[in-house]
């Protein structure tokens, strides 16, 4: 468990952080730059598959990842404003509400990175959650940009897994069809087979990094492994991804053997569940800091691992399976909730953890509506202490920082008692 | 050994005295907007009405919303720790907390010597506090200290179907136009807070006997509407407000967290 002897640790800031900063904005910059260039855009979801378009030569965008962007920046509350204005209720999720209301504020947007480039082509898929299907239309009819929905069903256990893999498919050979005739050109198989296999390593690469943090004292938190998804994320088939993970991996175990850890003391490890809230990565991290409480794994790390992507190319499948299994299989709420509890007891063993954080997002109720179910469980048959706290994925208005520094420092003290009533015990 | 404990809440403020871990003096105010004025102030008195001044205290604890804003504090505890522990030291037995404050609503389970095992809070929302009351008490022209003898001396508990104080207060303004009893209508806000907190509690596993604390457990409506829903009978100390600054101050005097 976590440092028994509580002793002031060495810790610094990742030296990686700089050359991820570069990454981010060569990314959006480049973005840019392709649409002044006449490289197609695309839009995608997070579960969308991404090499898919790539092989095409789309520049693909995730309006997910620029409204987090946004929420660190504190400009999301605004543009969620402008959405409200234009009728989308309050409760909706703030990365609609976020992403709708840049579109919606024109040249008065605040997007720290100039916004997103006009897209050609909207693609999404229903894995992630169904309001994203409505986020995406309503894209599409403001920005008249043909939209394509991966309709991925609803994973029950039992399911014929065959005939959901043969119909998504079928959509996914659709969209190809789709972007070959708008691109005018034939679809590059052996190019797809290439990116999927440079992904592939880049996602094994991702999985080594945050498995990293089963050393004690973690050489880094969770707010740096949500930091560091993003090459994972949307540039995983490029060479820099790859480049940048295995000099984060090199510092991470220089870090490890030296000694230096996330924050100057461990004294409980924790896994977090639910939506990073990217409003207060800085306090929240101080906060915890201070505590002593470091989060060593996620849901959200692990979200990010695309692992679908290593474990299809292991299995020798052809790269349009890896395509649909990226589709059909990751998913957040298309499936049985009861694998979020799986994970945090697996992590709680693997990890050596003392307790676990629910994060709520008040807008995002698939990603959250699970949580007092899995702090029941937790607490309950497992013993392990739960704190809930609340806000938001991106939209600050939702987070009341003395709430939720009040549940964190009660946590910390109820962590303390129990780990001074197992050290009685064990006399 | 003297030590102090404050409990600075989002309403009232409290003080214990604690000499040689027993108990010769507290008081309680309105907390205000300057926190750091009304606990040392309140402090005084309290010390003053004990023959002690503020150069005799060993120790100050504070705890509640307002903890961090008292700079003569030797350390700050939430106030569901100083909670547990101050139940604790008046009902060893008792297994499970719920406290009703001014603004939020939790509820705490309880392992060995107070030791705090679980715990749950209202979502933001205040609904189901010390604040719906006092909205509702201003809205119906009652005392907020006859709000529960008036609900028992209702006939019938009329259903308040909002969840919002703000939105309850429009609610009971429409029950009063169409002459129903004010004592029916708080009978009803207190059942609506009571099913409130169960749905807290019951998500605790609670086992063994339960104490309320806070404010709102000085009114007897909705305890017993609690206790319909709990099916047992609810601790009440003698001075509910003032646990959790006793707890601060049994913490301070044990040596902080050391059970």
């Amino acid at each position: 468990m976590g440092d028994k002897e509580n002793k002031k640790q060495k810790t610094g800031r990742l030296e990686s952080q700089d050359r991820l900063g570069k990454i981010i904005t060569d990314f959006y910059q480049g973005a840019h730059e392709a649409k002044r260039n006449g490289r197609p855009i695309a839009w995608i979801s997070t579960a969308t598959p991404l090499e898919l378009l790539a092989t095409m030569d789309y520049y693909c965008l995730f309006p997910e990842a620029h409204s987090a962007t946004c929420g660190g920046r504190k400009v999301a509350s605004y543009h969620c404003e402008v959405s409200a204005r234009n009728g989308f209720e309050e409760h909706l999720c703030t990365y609609v509400r976020n992403d709708l209301g840049c579109i919606l504020s024109g040249k008065d947007h605040q997007s720290p990175v100039g916004g997103l480039p006009h897209p050609d082509l909207i693609v999404t898929a229903n894995n992630s959650c169904n309001t994203i299907q409505k986020w995406w239309e309503n894209t599409s009819r403001y920005l008249k940009v043909p939209m394509v929905l991966i309709d991925t069903p609803f994973l029950a256990r039992g399911m014929n897994r065959k005939e959901v893999f043969k119909y998504v498919e079928c959509q996914l050979l659709d969209l190809v069809s789709y972007m070959e005739e708008k691109r005018g050109k034939k679809f590059d198989w052996d190019l797809l087979d290439e990116l999927v296999k440079k992904s592939e390593k880049t996602c094994r690469l991702y999985e080594k990094f945050i498995s990293l943090n089963r050393a004690i004292p973690a050489p880094v938190s969770v707010f740096d492994q949500w930091a560091h998804n993003f090459p994972n994320l949307a540039t995983r088939f490029m060479d820099k991804a790859r480049n940048h993970f295995e000099l984060l991996i090199s510092e991470i175990e220089q870090r490890i053997a030296s000694g230096i850890s996330a924050f100057p003391e461990e004294k409980y490890r924790v896994y977090f569940d639910g939506a990073c809230p990217w409003y207060g990565l800085r306090s929240l991290s101080k906060k915890m800091s201070e505590l002593g409480i470091v989060p060593v794994t996620s849901y959200y790390s692990e979200l990010f691992t695309f692992s679908v992507i290593p474990d299809s190319v292991a299995h020798g499948d052809k790269p349009l399976t890896t395509m649909v299994k990226i589709a059909d299989n990751l998913s957040i709420v298309n499936g049985w909730q009861g694998f979020r509890v799986k994970m945090a007891r697996e992590k709680i063993e693997e990890f050596s953890l003392d307790g676990a954080i629910m994060g709520i997002a008040l807008s995002c109720k698939p990603l959250s509506s699970h949580m007092p179910y899995e702090q029941d469980i937790l607490a309950k048959e497992w013993g392990v202490p739960v704190v809930r706290i609340e806000g938001d994925l991106c939209d600050h208005k939702f987070y009341s920082e003395e709430e939720t520094y009040m549940r964190l420092e009660a946590f910390a003290e109820m962590l303390e008692s129990r780990k001074k009533q197992q050290e009685v015990s064990h006399v | 050994m003297i030590i102090a404990g404050i409990d600075i809440g989002s309403l009232t403020t409290k003080v214990a005295i604690l000499k040689n871990g027993t108990m010769v003096s507290h008081a309680i105010e309105r907390t205000g907007v300057n926190t750091n004025q009304i606990a040392r102030r309140l402090l005084d008195e309290a010390l003053g009405n004990s023959g002690l001044s503020f150069g005799d205290i060993d120790k100050v604890i504070a705890t509640g919303y307002g903890r961090i804003s008292i700079p003569f504090a030797h350390k700050q505890i939430t106030e569901i720790t100083c909670n547990a522990k101050g139940v604790n030291h008046f009902y060893p037995k008792a297994k499970m907390i719920i406290d009703i404050g001014g603004q939020d609503t939790k509820v705490i389970k309880m392992g060995d010597k107070g030791r705090v095992e679980n715990f749950l809070m209202n979502d933001k929302c205040a609904a189901g506090t010390g604040r719906f009351l006092e909205v509702a008490a201003q809205t119906l022209e009652v005392k907020l200290n006859d709000l529960g003898k008036l609900s028992l001396k209702a006939n019938k508990a009329v259903e308040i179907s909002s969840t919002c104080t703000v939105f309850a207060q429009t609610e009971i303004v429409s029950l009063v136009a169409k002459q129903i009893p004010r004592e029916n209508i708080i009978a009803g806000l207190h059942e609506a807070i009571a099913r409130r907190v169960f749905s807290l509690f019951s998500c605790l596993n609670p086992e063994g006997e339960v104490v309320m604390t806070g404010g709102v457990a000085k009114n007897a409506g909705v305890v017993k509407a609690l206790e319909n829903l709990i099916k047992r009978p609810l601790l009440i100390p003698k001075n509910p407000q003032i646990l959790t600054a006793i707890g601060a101050a049994l913490l301070g005097h044990d040596g902080i967290i050391n059970f």
